[in-house]
């Protein structure tokens, strides 16, 4: 959830939760209020009905009373004598020809010394009308003021955090490889500015690093060669003496297999941190038919010291995106694979579709772990001269591009297939 | 014909000149940018072997000061910075060639023998051997009047070991030199075994010498002598 919405969020329930309880609040006051507003006024009517009942002179008199004032009803009490009594109650109002509420007032007053029955009764429909209104107004004002509470705070958070998410797209667009000059603003606000100049001062330490490991690995490459170069041109000088006796010249070519599985081991090593520190790049658009005759073409002479048969089976044209140099390194390392752990006149056959390559080759089982098989250094039995890092290079370059490689070993085949 | 050999690691200077001495080349050696500069302005060369990092300066400027008096030496690039990107701005400054450390002396001979026979002024593309004569534009190779019938890789592995006659070569230097670019994809060169094989089949099928000898252990040798 995003910063924003979440403060926002809890703005929004807040807001809901006092609508929701304020409102009803509100209305049972006023109602409350305005009750205590009718009955106050029953109790003054009473008062002015006592004054004016000095006028009375007959009993007809209090009747005509209550037929021309459709409020106020009398009644002999007929000994009966009623507290005053306020009450709620609904009746029929014969103008409006519907039951209405009303307050309605009973009470007894004396009339000549006649005990009377008096009940008043005030309409509570306008009023009601009104404390629904009064009610909704201020639910509209309430609801208004909120609504503009929120668009206000979320607008106002939104220009406060601009430069948070500025830098987070900037950051989200720095690469190492290809742009690694972070350059961002610098805010108002403090903490924002702290974030920032935290960030590209490691930024620009995470750069240094990086320009350091890649100076370190060609360094490592000069450095290495070189004294490898020595060794391997006076091993070649030795070799030229003409009174070797066999078993120096035994000893000598291993030293001569020694210094060039030395220099073997340490291009894949410099191979193998290149890309890691994702070195390769640049992508074009491969057409892995042609690619895998190509290298077909330029294995067989390794296949046919064994007696191998590579067999390709087109079943699509797929073309991907890749660095050409990777996929090349990726193909030709699973197809020199499948020659070196193949047995003597044994077959190799590659199937590639749409969205796979997959080769498989005789040979024997394993003798190293099945889920180890991509690790540096794991070699089988026949994989002596080998550097031990081919499968380690493989699903490397898999993984810089998101490629998976899946190994499986039935009937005697080792099955490599590569999804794209 | 003389050989200037610029390279800061002594040892490995020394093992060039060594190698390359039997073959009737004058070599010089000097171990620094400054030295190196001097000769080049003074003297010509048939061949150039240039290392990159040099103490006191960068060996591409060498090649460039090289092209810029209009000077003819031929010039190999011999670097440890094995990087495609020094390769293609040597031999785009002017290099003839590029090759990569660490290398087989047998290959460093071939080339620098191949450099030279392209810059002769003659034009003379034959290499003879008694009977034996490697035409190595015409790509073919005849014993007396008969001519050999040998495949691309035959020839080459011919030529390669005529170049470097009377030298032990070892089975990788051959092999890598038969794979070219290809070399860093193969961990064996097992196949050099039967292309030797061919080869000498087909040489001694029109009675030629049995130049070709296997060492013990080692590799083999073109011997002539």
């Amino acid at each position: 959830m995003k910063l924003l919405n979440r403060a926002t969020l809890n703005y929004l329930i807040y807001s809901i939760i006092v609508l929701l309880i304020v409102t009803p609040l509100f209305y049972l006051i006023i109602e409350r209020l305005f009750i205590e507003d009718v009955d106050e006024s029953l109790m003054l009517r009473k008062q002015e009905i006592q004054f004016r009942v000095r006028k009375i002179k007959s009993h007809n008199d209090l009747q005509l009373w209550s037929d021309l004032d459709g409020d106020i009803k009398w009644e002999l009490a007929k000994g009966i004598t009623f507290r005053d009594t306020i009450f709620y109650t609904v009746q029929y109002d014969s103008l409006a020809d519907e039951m209405e509420p009303y307050r309605v007032l009973s009470s007894t007053i004396m009339i000549d010394q006649v005990p009377y029955h008096l009940t008043t009764r005030i309409s509570l429909v306008e009023n009601e009308d009104l404390v629904s209104a009064i009610a909704i107004i201020q639910g509209i004002v309430l609801g208004i003021l909120l609504t503009g509470l929120l668009v206000i705070n979320w607008r106002v958070s939104k220009r406060i955090w601009r430069p948070f998410y500025d830098t987070i797209e900037k950051l989200e667009k720095f690469e190492l490889e290809r742009s690694p000059i972070l350059k961002l603003d610098s805010p108002s606000i403090k903490e924002f500015q702290l974030l920032n100049t935290a960030i590209g001062r490691l930024a620009d330490r995470t750069y240094k690093a990086y320009i350091n490991q890649k100076e370190f690995t060609e360094n490592a490459a000069h450095e290495m060669q070189t004294p490898l170069a020595i060794f391997q041109s006076k091993v070649e000088l030795l070799m030229q003496d003409k009174n070797l006796s066999n078993e120096n010249a035994l000893l000598l070519g291993q030293l001569m297999d020694a210094s060039s599985r030395l220099s073997k081991l340490n291009k894949a090593l410099l191979l193998l941190s290149k890309i890691e520190n994702k070195q390769f790049i640049e992508t074009e658009s491969i057409d892995l038919v042609e690619l895998t005759e190509k290298l077909v073409v330029i294995f067989q002479r390794q296949a046919e010291t064994k007696n191998i048969e590579i067999r390709t089976f087109f079943l699509d044209r797929p073309r991907i995106f890749f660095n050409a140099s990777l996929i090349d390194i990726l193909l030709s390392n699973l197809i020199s694979n499948a020659v070196r752990y193949n047995n003597a006149n044994g077959s190799i056959s590659i199937t590639v579709t749409g969205k796979s390559w997959e080769i498989i080759n005789t040979g024997n089982p394993l003798d190293i772990p099945v889920d180890r098989i991509f690790e540096r250094f794991q070699k089988g039995n026949s994989g002596q001269s080998s550097t031990g890092l081919g499968l380690a290079i493989v699903k490397k370059i898999c993984e810089t591009r998101g490629s998976e490689i899946r190994y499986e070993f039935k009937s005697n085949t080792h099955s490599f297939s590569l999804w794209f | 014909m003389k050989i200037l050999i610029i390279e800061d690691e002594k040892a490995l200077a020394e093992s060039i000149e060594h190698y390359l001495r039997g073959e009737n080349y004058l070599c010089e050696l000097v171990y620094t940018y400054e030295d190196a500069k001097k000769r080049i302005v003074h003297y010509s060369y048939d061949c150039i072997l240039l290392d990159i990092t040099l103490p006191g300066g960068n060996g591409l400027n060498l090649l460039k000061e090289l092209k810029k008096r209009k000077k003819a030496d031929g010039v190999i690039i011999i670097s440890a910075r094995n990087s495609l990107d020094d390769k293609l701005e040597g031999l785009e400054i002017g290099a003839d060639d590029y090759l990569a450390k660490p290398f087989h002396l047998a290959e460093l001979g071939a080339r620098v023998k191949s450099l030279i026979r392209r810059n002769r002024f003659d034009g003379s593309n034959l290499i003879t051997v008694d009977d034996l004569t490697v035409d190595v534009s015409g790509k073919t190779a005849t014993v007396g009047s008969d001519i050999l019938d040998l495949t691309k890789s035959e020839f080459e592995l011919l030529l390669f070991l005529i170049t470097n006659k009377n030298k032990v070569i070892s089975r990788d230097a051959i092999g890598e030199h038969l794979s070219g670019d290809d070399a860093d994809r193969f961990d064996n060169f097992d196949f050099v075994y039967s292309h030797i094989k061919n080869l000498k089949r087909k040489l001694s099928e029109v009675k030629c010498p049995e130049y070709i000898q296997t060492i013990y252990g080692l590799g083999y040798k073109f011997k002539t002598e």
